[in-house]
């Protein structure tokens, strides 16, 4: 079964170094929960795993299944069996849920599903995300609230069955009941394919449902501290404080983000009448 | 000239092999619901003149699709009576030049309208709303006018104008131009001009879709309103699959 080794990872964006130096391996059947305080690398680490494109390895290897990921393309990747459920899942105006769903599935076999089939494997996978039938008409993502967002994930994943999937805080924005249909879906397609799992998540509710058997901390872009899920209890329960002081660890300082602004609207004239 | 008084649904197909001049005069009946659809095809230069007097009450669409393998210029006047409502779109598809100069008078209140265009094109010229795409090596300007006459009290206007540039060889320029000639009007415009998103291009890929694959799902999806002015849903699958096919080919040239 496939393994994913990651040695001595070290990524830049805009030549500002975030992760300096990951290891990690995780095997078939492993659940790893990734956690650490906001700013300090781990949805750059799944989104370079994913490729990314801002996000620029300078040193170290990622490999899946002992091929180099890091020379794969981003749709070679998703076909290797890697998969991302994104912490902002874009949105697409004009592309309908079913038209890309049905691009993706094809994407990932020799012989495009059949039309009937694929209505049905569909329309078997909203249900039982607990969506209502017409996403499949609705423009992908467009408008959807942020759990309708990360349900579609969910149900992206459940059609391409991955091998490795990577959770990027896909709790937030769930309520508690909408929390236990997406893990018990999440659960589902892991017994079914044996899949190994990375979960970024601040919230040791989800871990309670999906249970991981190894956790670590990130700090300052490295993993600094590794366990079982009792470690992710402490921290639920503690707080990183207790793990700073025993690692002496000063946090770097988060950068404030500057945004390029694009005016792509101008000249709006509106006058009121008697003007 | 051809002269209609307009009270259903019509399609009229030019072959432009046969015609280089076409002329349309239609008269939509008031208190109408009615739609034409005319398809222009051949290979032949050509132009089109359309003057459509729009019946009070009414509700008309028309629909222009450009199949014509060489350039078309189209000069369309309207004018829109009491109450109508009236929807024009135009499909252009093939990459051929098309100008398309449009004269829209509201002659009397409550009247509105709605003009869609699609389009994929190397070398167009517009004068109406438009979304399109201009392909590889292509260029494409667009200009948008609108002029709001003195005496249109109480009028509002919006302009949306929206050019995708297929890659680093596509250029395409923006000029959107109101000219208002009255106080007491709601006017704006709007326009964007860019590659698409690299956000949505990874987003699609991390799913399995080639670049390309990507850049074409999201080219249709650009071009795809123009399928919702029409209400018959036959007609506008028809129209869709034609889209998908002609995004197709110019993404794999």
């Amino acid at each position: 079964m496939p393994t994913l080794e990651i040695n001595n990872l070290h990524v830049s964006v805009e030549n500002k170094e975030i992760l300096k130096g990951v290891d990690l391996t995780v095997n078939a059947g492993e659940i790893h929960a990734l956690m650490g305080p906001n700013g300090n690398g781990k949805s750059t680490l799944l989104l370079t795993i994913m490729g990314h494109p801002k996000y620029t390895v300078t040193e170290g290897s990622i490999t899946f299944d002992g091929k180099d990921v890091l020379q794969m393309s981003v749709d070679q990747r998703s076909k290797a069996g890697l998969f991302i459920a994104m912490q902002n899942p874009q949105e697409v105006p004009g592309v309908t849920n079913s038209d890309f769903l049905k691009a993706a599935v094809n994407a990932h076999r020799e012989q495009p599903i059949r039309l009937f089939e694929f209505i049905r494997l569909l329309d078997k996978t909203i249900d039982e995300v607990g969506m209502k039938s017409d996403m499949a008409h609705r423009f992908l993502n467009e408008g959807f609230s942020g759990g309708e967002k990360k349900r579609n994930e969910i149900i992206q994943m459940k059609l391409l069955k991955p091998q490795l999937a990577m959770l990027d805080e896909l709790d937030s924005g769930l309520d508690v009941d909408a929390l236990k249909i997406v893990a018990d879906n999440v659960l589902d397609v892991y017994k079914e394919t044996n899949m190994g799992m990375i979960i970024v998540s601040h919230y040791e509710r989800f871990y309670e449902l999906i249970r991981p058997t190894h956790a670590h901390v990130l700090v300052n872009g490295r993993i600094v501290k590794s366990g079982d899920h009792e470690l992710a209890r402490k921290i639920d329960a503690e707080g990183y404080e207790w793990l700073i002081q025993e690692q002496n660890l000063v946090l770097e300082e988060e950068e404030p983000v500057r945004r390029a602004v694009s005016l792509g609207t101008c000249a709006a004239n509106v006058r009121g009448k008697g003007e | 000239m051809m002269e209609l008084t307009v009270n259903s649904s019509e399609q009229f197909v030019i072959d432009t092999e046969k015609n280089e001049v076409s002329e349309y005069k239609l008269q939509v009946a008031p208190r109408s619901k009615s739609a034409v659809i005319i398809t222009v095809q051949g290979s032949k230069n050509a132009r089109l003149n359309l003057d459509v007097n729009v019946g009070d009450s009414s509700d008309f669409t028309l629909l222009v699709i450009n199949h014509n393998e060489a350039e078309l210029e189209i000069n369309e006047r309207y004018s829109l009576h009491a109450y109508s409502k009236t929807v024009v779109a135009h499909c252009d598809l093939n990459g051929y030049d098309a100008t398309v100069n449009s004269d829209y008078t509201i002659k009397e209140k409550g009247a509105s309208l709605l003009v869609q265009t699609a389009s994929l094109t190397r070398n167009s010229e517009a004068h109406v709303n438009n979304y399109g795409v201009v392909l590889a090596h292509g260029n494409c300007d667009m200009v948008v006018k609108n002029t709001i006459v003195k005496g249109a009290h109480g009028s509002s206007t919006h302009q949306t104008s929206r050019l995708l540039t297929y890659d680093k060889t596509s250029v395409g320029k923006i000029l959107p131009v109101l000219y208002i000639y009255d106080n007491d009007v709601a006017a704006s415009h709007a326009a964007s001009l860019g590659q698409p998103d690299s956000d949505q291009l990874y987003y699609l890929q991390s799913r399995g879709l080639s670049y390309g694959e990507a850049l074409k799902l999201i080219i249709i999806g650009y071009l795809l309103p123009i399928t919702t002015v029409i209400s018959d849903e036959q007609l506008g699958n028809t129209l869709k699959d034609e889209i998908e096919m002609k995004v197709g080919e110019a993404c794999s040239m």
